[in-house]
């Protein structure tokens, strides 16, 4: 790693430290400010987005990969996670890891099955996968409950307490966050970026591009399986609707306005909306608006999101020519 | 390296493109392929390259048939190529674009020796102070110079260039030549496509010409150039500066 390589590596680090440090503080904030907390659910949900939204970075933003079977993904890991508790009566703790490889071995799948497919051929199919799965949930509502929901087990027992939940959410965050990080700072990263940019010429280069584009894919898809089979043994509920194309949108949204390229970002993205979107309830479906607009802003003024530039330039990151190259290029 | 093609033919959708093809390239010689528009000689780069698997025939590299291998496969081989129109990475630096395909083909060694390779390549190309730049920063000429530069990374036995000299100045032009020289020295096999007629006469020990898929000639440029076949089918009859 170059000289200027160590210095941002140690200075994110830094960075993710001290926000980890704040976010241990936040239900204690939240209990010594006599907040509701709800407030604390309304933040668990939000580092659940923070993880789908940095795992879809991880996919489109560094591998390049523009997929649309995410919350597939997180809703196979929830209910297969579900699905065994319930017919098999194994422990949570168990059936989350189940869940964790069923979601990993469906990206393997469709990894495999997607080598060839670029651009909006990608998109099409992975919608194609997403609704073919959600109508199948749907369909045998004899095994998944269907629009009735699956009732899953509760990670934490009979507890009403959400600080048990936020800790384990935090954990699972920050854990898959430094995970990623290790990979794209590793070689695996540098190819993948390779392949984003061209995958023949990638390929011409040495890079074995069908090895690395399914190790992303199973990658990011056991990350979302995590994130799904949290979701459901925290919910304690799952309904096909935690996987219609507005969800993926959303979460795509969140990457976009944080920073499609920087996992950090994405997941900071995710964050700041969820949160915003909640304190702006009393605006109504104004709120939404807002959001749009803040979206199509992002896209057509700020290519790499509204996070993102603040970490190269603020802090003074990246490499030289990063800002002129940000400064110059057209929104895609 | 030596490389052997027999009978390589290749076809896109009723298009011929390569037909029958065969020659042998060995040791570290120098060889320039020429031939008009669409006559076939970046499909035949592609075919060795690994891009394209030949429809009939077989390629061999050291006797070793490698024409259905995915492209790095045959990198990892020992051949090294560039394109016509450049393909640096260009939302990665310069130093990135350099890591890439020594980590992909020499997966053992530590990334700070690579990045002193790396450094002693930039210097060699006088791309040093550019380390730290953007692909997509960089002008067309240093995006040519940044394709040969990684292709010094991996210590190929066999370089394929593909229109090196187009589009580019007098002064970068007498770069790539230093490039070509000196790397030839080091004991490298070569096979140039180039338009650029003066360039490829001057540099080449052998020739190939290729028309419509076709190799029509294959010798010294000297006597390549006199053939009367390689004039029509090439230039044409009457071209005087040719001639």
């Amino acid at each position: 790693m170059s000289s200027m390589g160590r210095i941002r590596f140690r200075i994110e680090w830094a960075v993710a430290a001290v926000a980890v440090v704040l976010a241990l503080l936040v239900p204690y904030v939240i209990q010594s400010r006599g907040l509701p907390t709800y407030w604390l659910h309304v933040i668990i949900i939000a580092y659940f987005y923070a993880l789908l939204s940095s795992s879809w970075a991880l996919l489109a933003g560094v591998a390049g990969q523009f997929s649309f079977a995410h919350m597939g993904f997180m809703a196979i890991g929830g209910y297969a996670s579900g699905l065994v508790g319930k017919y098999l009566g194994l422990p949570p703790l168990v059936t989350i890891v189940l869940g964790v490889l069923a979601a990993g071995l469906a990206g393997w799948a469709i990894g495999a099955l997607v080598l060839r497919f670029k651009a909006a051929y990608l998109a099409l199919f992975t919608i194609a996968f997403s609704e073919i799965l959600r109508t199948l949930i749907r369909g045998e509502a004899d095994i998944t409950r269907g629009d009735q929901g699956l009732h899953v087990a509760p990670l934490f027992g009979e507890t009403i307490s959400r600080v048990p939940y936020y800790y384990a959410m935090l954990a699972i965050l920050v854990v898959c966050l430094a995970l990623m990080y290790v990979l794209i700072s590793s070689r695996v990263g540098l190819f993948l970026r390779a392949i984003r940019e061209d995958e023949e010429a990638a390929a011409a280069r040495g890079v074995d591009v069908v090895r690395y584009k399914i190790l992303a894919f199973v990658v990011t898809s056991l990350i979302a399986g995590l994130a799904g089979t949290f979701f459901a043994h925290y919910i304690t509920i799952l309904t096909p609707n935690i996987m219609v194309i507005p969800q993926m949108g959303l979460v795509i949204a969140m990457a976009i306005i944080g920073g499609v390229e920087s996992l950090m970002a994405a997941a900071i993205g995710a964050i700041i909306i969820q949160v915003g979107l909640e304190v702006l309830r009393e605006f109504g479906a104004w709120r939404l608006v807002i959001f749009g607009a803040l979206l199509v802003l992002t896209l057509r003024f700020a290519r790499n999101g509204l996070i993102a530039p603040i970490f190269n330039r603020v802090l003074g990151l990246g490499p030289k020519a990063e800002a002129r190259v940000a400064e110059e290029a057209p929104a895609q | 390296m030596n490389l052997e093609i027999h009978d390589v033919s290749k076809n896109f959708g009723g298009i011929q493109a390569l037909s029958g093809v065969s020659l042998s390239v060995e040791g570290d010689e120098l060889i320039g392929l020429i031939g008009p528009n669409g006559s076939g000689k970046t499909t035949l780069v592609n075919t060795i390259g690994g891009i394209y698997a030949p429809d009939r025939g077989e390629i061999f590299l050291d006797d070793r048939p490698v024409g259905r291998l995915k492209p790095n496969q045959v990198a990892k081989l020992g051949v090294g190529r560039t394109f016509q129109v450049t393909r640096a990475f260009r939302r990665m630096t310069v130093m990135e674009n350099m890591l890439v395909p020594a980590f992909a083909v020499t997966p053992d060694k530590r990334r700070r020796e690579l990045e002193a390779r790396a450094q002693e390549v930039l210097e060699f190309l006088t791309m040093d102070h550019l380390r730290n730049d953007y692909g997509r920063s960089l002008s067309g000429g240093q995006q040519k110079l940044l394709e040969l530069g990684q292709l010094l990374m991996t210590d190929p036995g066999l370089i394929l260039l593909d229109e090196p000299f187009a589009g580019v100045h007098p002064k970068l032009m007498e770069t790539i030549f230093e490039y070509i020289t000196t790397v030839h020295a080091e004991g490298k096999a070569f096979i140039i496509i180039s338009h650029d007629m003066s360039s490829i006469f001057t540099l080449s020990q052998r020739l190939l010409v290729l028309h419509n898929g076709e190799l029509i000639a294959d010798g010294p440029p000297d006597e390549v150039k006199q053939e009367p076949q390689v004039i029509e089918a090439y230039l044409g009859e009457e071209d005087e500066e040719y001639v």
